[in-house]
């Protein structure tokens, strides 16, 4: 009876330890998993504040994303019916409330749709190439939207090679009459080799990208010329409400005469094809007015130079 | 109780008299109200601290041509509203270099400094490192005079002479909205930055916007003219420290090669300088 009791008393104490044993392993792995989690999400938001986000928007960014990449899992889409956000499945039922997006997820999402809905990739363009047209001598132009999206230019001219020339140069860029066309450019662009570079990034609150491009030109005033000798293009998106397809550089003009046909100007360019997520239905999101879901639109990023003076600018096709 | 009382009011009258004398705008200095981009110089009422005149030398070339480069700073430095309340202190002399290179230009910085001295505004400039010009700004210097120079709109990183020499302040400009301009030249050499976007001037019956670095350093010799009326014996190496004081510092951190110090807050430099006469 004893000898009993002693190898009941031995099992229970066993199974204790090994409960306790299997609670720190759970423990253990659990948090193993979370910090991973952790880190992941850590990784993921300093890569898009070093891109250029500020930490709210990384986050809301890495948020959306986790939803957008659940939804394409699920083959999962949302739409705007009736003024309100639903998820349907592919076989257009609406299954808002049954789907694996929990409901604190859904609202959010909605919520930031509904947001970034109000600037439209169309608007975005249009007022930078107002501003842009307006303040042609800046080197940086950057449109903050009250639903927190903005789109951010920067574009820089540099010399690369030495004048050695001994004469006096004065230094006024341009001398301008207030209300004529006329601009005398009194010492823009001597002969030499200069570089250019554009960079446009925007921020649409459920995704963000980048389109730049970069060109080298040598100048010779004596006979007229401009020339490309080098060029560049570059793209990086973030977010999976937007992928990049195919991505180009291209130089459409190497070499000009300019008084011949001053029409004429160098052109270099970098073609950046977008897809919007299958799982954004057409009229939701950003970019819901000139692209449907699943379709593509297609952004450039266009640096031109004459001898006088050199344009930057963006363009995009649907 | 009723003495406990009383100290704690007298106490905190005290407090309350302190905070309204700090906080009360500076009688000497207050700020004028000028349109921009004169504007963001944050330009003080210092007439009064003004007591002495002062020479202001332009060298460039062209004064005689109405269209011509030093015609249009000479126009720049009469008209623009800086020096308006102190025109009377301040005589612009005007020198042209005999010959359009760098040994021309060592002349003409001599001269200035032999025959007007003061403060040389030199909106010209050459990517020759000349050994002469290089001594005629020295000696310049050394005779008390305050050396500006532009810093050219080639959009080049490599120095403009006179402007990249140590006895030169070296003076950029950024447009309206404080960014720098697409063909400022750029280096560690610059000092200061000033607007420099559609300064207008009337030049006959024309209105005409100036724009670059000769209208900034036009600007930048005017507030430094100012500085010297105020007979603060202020020498180059001073100035430049002060200047580290009181630019708002724009672009990267600290002294960068779009910017150098920064924009020129005004208001903070001559406070400076006021409580130093």
């Amino acid at each position: 009876m004893e000898e009993h009791t002693n190898a009941f008393r031995r099992e229970a104490k066993m199974k204790k330890i090994f409960a306790v044993l299997l609670c720190v392993i759970l423990c253990l792995s659990a948090g193993r998993h979370e910090v991973k989690a952790d880190t992941d999400e850590k990784l993921y938001i300093e890569g898009l504040i070093e891109e250029g986000l500020n930490e709210e928007e990384a986050r809301q960014l890495y948020h959306v994303d986790l939803i957008i990449n659940q939804l394409e899992e699920d083959h999962l889409t949302v739409e705007l019916q009736n003024g309100i956000y639903a998820i349907f499945d592919s076989e257009g039922k609406d299954v808002t409330e049954e789907c694996v997006i929990g409901k604190r997820d859904r609202e959010f999402l909605f919520e930031v749709l509904e947001r970034s809905s109000k600037v439209t990739h169309e608007m975005m363009m249009e007022d930078l190439e107002r501003q842009m047209a307006e303040y042609s001598d800046r080197s940086v132009f950057r449109i903050e939207y009250e639903n927190g999206s903005w789109v951010q230019v920067t574009r820089h001219i540099k010399r690369n090679d030495e004048i050695l020339t001994d004469e006096l140069i004065p230094c006024f860029s341009n001398m301008t009459y207030p209300n004529e066309k006329e601009i005398k450019h009194e010492n823009c662009f001597g002969d030499g080799i200069y570089s250019y570079d554009y960079e446009m990034a925007e921020w649409y609150g459920i995704a963000y990208a980048k389109n730049l491009v970069a060109m080298q030109t040598q100048i010779s005033n004596s006979n007229h010329h401009v020339r490309v000798i080098g060029y560049y293009g570059g793209q990086s998106s973030s977010g999976a409400s937007i992928t990049i397809s195919n991505a180009y550089a291209a130089c459409t003009t190497s070499d000009v005469d300019y008084y011949a046909v001053p029409t004429m100007w160098c052109e270099v360019y970098n073609q950046v094809v977008y897809s919007a997520s299958s799982s954004l239905g057409f009229n939701v999101g950003p970019f819901s007015f000139s692209v449907p879901n699943g379709n593509c639109w297609t952004q450039y990023a266009i640096l031109r130079s004459s001898l006088n003076i050199f344009h930057a600018y963006a363009a995009y096709y649907v | 109780m009723r003495r406990k009382i009383l100290i704690s009011v007298s106490c905190a009258l005290v407090i309350v008299i302190v905070i309204i004398i700090l906080c009360a705008p500076h009688e000497k200095l207050q700020r004028c109200s000028l349109e921009m981009p004169y504007d963001m110089l944050n330009w003080p009422e210092c007439k009064n601290l003004c007591t002495s005149e002062v020479e202001l030398t332009l060298i460039d070339v062209d004064f005689e041509q109405d269209s011509g480069h030093g015609h249009q700073v000479l126009l720049l430095a009469r008209q623009n509203p800086l020096l308006r309340d102190i025109k009377d202190k301040v005589n612009i002399h005007t020198i042209e270099p005999e010959t359009q290179d760098a040994e021309g230009l060592a002349k003409a910085i001599k001269t200035a400094a032999d025959t007007c001295g003061g403060v040389l505004c030199i909106s010209l400039g050459t990517y020759t490192d000349n050994e002469e010009l290089r001594s005629a700004v020295e000696y310049a210097s050394e005779k008390g005079c305050l050396i500006l120079a532009a810093a050219g709109n080639d959009a080049a990183e490599f120095p403009i002479f006179p402007a990249a020499y140590e006895s030169c302040i070296a003076v950029t400009s950024v447009d309206n909205e404080k960014h720098g301009m697409l063909l400022n030249n750029r280096g560690d050499w610059i000092d200061v930055s000033i607007p420099g976007e559609n300064l207008e001037i009337v030049n006959g019956q024309k209105t005409e916007m100036l724009t670059g670095t000769s209208a900034s350093t036009v600007l930048m010799a005017c507030i430094t003219a100012a500085l010297k009326s105020m007979e603060t014996g202020l020498t180059d190496r001073e100035l430049r420290l002060l200047l580290q004081d009181s630019c708002i510092d724009l672009g990267e951190k600290g002294k960068d090669p779009v910017y150098g110090y920064g924009l020129l807050d005004c208001s903070k430099l001559i406070e400076i300088c006021a409580d130093s006469v």
